[in-house]
């Protein structure tokens, strides 16, 4: 279980140095957030009963994503951890055997992040338009709906 | 666990800027180098200008022109301190200078601007010091008249944010014609010479009907856009130096990172060993973009086409100093406040943003941090 944690800590560095420059290409600004999207693939649904791992995973790639980005780490933070809170609450209605619903549940999950990094851009006056945000976001979604296809290949083990 | 959570989001959208202060003077240091590997992984894939080690002084025209234009005519007796402003509140007539007690400024001083009579000062700290302009409410000015053939003497009454001062009292009403200017006249302990300066204080305006009763003048009057960097205050007696330079810290920066990993290029990281959190950056003293994060030793700028400061940069305008006209191409200047120095080239209006060198200069004007001019 470390070897696979380590595993992700090690792959969201490598993400960290490249995809600053991932998103200064042409279609960049549509991306989704890199480690919004490891975070979401690599944390099970629904998390397991004691939920430490997710949540050190969450903060470690909330200080490396704070490192290449203007939001703060808190502000990192709290989009990484309530987009793992949405998505925990999501899971307990709906199914994740539909990929409409994989779909659904993982747009949800990326709309606080988008909303933060809204707020954030106000607040420095840093354009961001509404348009890349919903683009990031459905593009999470439909990433997160089409690779992760059962909740069960948890990389923290089984539930407890 | 919900309530951290939406303690965070809170944080993230209204932040307290110390619980942020502290969180980056934890991991900043920690942070600051996978940026500069972020930063080193971006270079090998962008065209990014070198950088030289040409620093030294930046004297500003700006700064030049304000002071050509700005100084009142010389008068025996008296000498003109030239003082750095702080903030203008036009409307209610007020008024903050960047020098006090320490530059041996006191209070009933006067203050002038070329041929603009300003006002008095009115309370004196040691490194600060408040003008009550002439239109502040319940200032009163003693003023001078002339038509062709006679002057006569006037007080003019401020009113403050209800209005332009009006002329309250004229020895002579026959005298006053509308467009008439107004010099203003000294007070029997002021220093004699100074009647001599033709300090001004605007035009007389009438408004108003006579037959509703309310004629009256009043006083046209704009302060000009070069004393909203420095003033002239009159001294019989002087200190050591004549000029109050205002405060301004600078150190060099490197660039370590072009492009945000959320906002994309429009930031810039840099890191410098400025011992102050600075407010703008320069590239050969010209202004990059504001710097809107600092993180210890490291922050984010956010880079700026010179037209994105609109009501924030000033123009010269046949050597005098005006705002920024938006719709002219003309080489344009920082206006100053927010922690930004006066007088930075921000370059041609219609220039568009353009990619730092290597190594910057990161500045910050500390007196005026948190100043926003009216």
């Amino acid at each position: 279980m470390k070897v696979r944690m380590s595993v992700y800590l090690a792959l969201a560095l490598v993400i960290t140095i490249v995809f600053p420059w991932m998103r200064q290409l042409s279609f960049g600004d549509y991306l989704p957030d890199a480690w919004l999207l490891l975070l979401l693939l690599a944390v099970p649904t629904p998390m397991p009963h004691v939920a430490r791992k997710p949540i050190i995973l969450a903060l470690c790639f909330a200080l490396l994503r704070s490192s290449v980005a203007l939001a703060s780490p808190i502000a990192s933070c709290a989009s990484l951890l309530s987009a793992l809170m949405v998505r925990e609450t999501l899971t307990r209605f709906l199914s994740d055997s539909l990929f409409v619903y994989r779909f659904s549940c993982a747009v949800l999950s990326a709309v606080p992040m988008a909303l933060i990094d809204i707020s954030i851009a106000s607040q420095h006056q840093v354009e961001l338009s509404y348009t890349t945000c919903a683009w990031r976001v459905l593009l999470t979604g439909f990433i997160v709906a089409l690779v992760k296809r059962r909740s069960s290949n948890s990389m923290f083990g089984s539930k407890s | 666990m919900i309530l951290a959570v939406l303690s965070l989001c809170v944080q993230s959208c209204f932040p307290l800027s110390f619980v942020d202060d502290v969180v980056h003077a934890v991991f900043g240091p920690v942070m600051l180098p996978i940026t500069r590997l972020a930063g080193g992984w971006s270079s090998l894939f962008q065209q990014l200008p070198g950088g030289d080690e040409i620093t030294g002084t930046y004297n500003s025209p700006l700064i030049s022109a304000e002071r050509q234009f700005g100084h009142p005519l010389d008068v025996p007796g008296v000498a003109w301190l030239e003082v750095p402003v702080l903030d203008i509140d036009e409307d209610s007539g007020q008024m903050k200078l960047a020098a006090g007690r320490n530059f041996h400024l006191s209070e009933g001083q006067i203050v002038a601007f070329a041929d603009n009579y300003l006002g008095r000062i009115s309370e004196v700290e040691d490194d600060i010091a408040y003008v009550d302009l002439f239109n502040r409410a319940g200032q009163r000015t003693g003023i001078k008249l002339s038509s062709r053939t006679e002057t006569t003497r006037a007080v003019c009454f401020g009113r403050g944010l209800s209005g332009s001062a009006i002329i309250d009292w004229i020895e002579d009403e026959q005298v006053v014609e509308a467009q008439a200017t107004l010099w203003w006249r000294p007070r029997p302990l002021d220093v004699a010479h100074l009647a001599k300066s033709g300090l001004k204080l605007g035009k007389a305006v009438s408004v108003g009907s006579a037959a509703r009763g309310d004629y009256m003048f009043v006083v046209a009057h704009e302060i000009p856009a070069s004393a909203e960097g420095r003033v002239y205050v009159a001294a019989s007696a002087i200190g050591d130096s004549i000029v109050a330079e205002p405060i301004v810290h600078h150190q060099a920066a490197q660039r370590i990172m072009l492009g945000d990993a959320v906002f994309g290029n429009r930031l810039l990281a840099v890191a410098s060993t400025a011992n102050f959190s600075p407010a703008v950056l320069s590239d050969h003293s010209r202004v990059c973009g504001q710097v809107i994060a600092w993180r210890g030793n490291w922050g984010w700028a956010h880079l700026q086409q010179p037209s994105r400061w609109v009501d924030k940069s000033v123009a010269l305008y046949e050597g005098r100093v005006r705002l920024h006209d938006a719709s002219a191409n003309q080489v344009i200047y920082t206006r100053g406040g927010a922690g930004v120095p006066r007088g930075m080239l921000l370059g041609n209006s219609d220039a568009q943003r353009f990619v730092p060198s290597a190594n910057l200069d990161v500045w910050l004007a500390p007196q005026s941090k948190g100043v926003v001019h009216q």
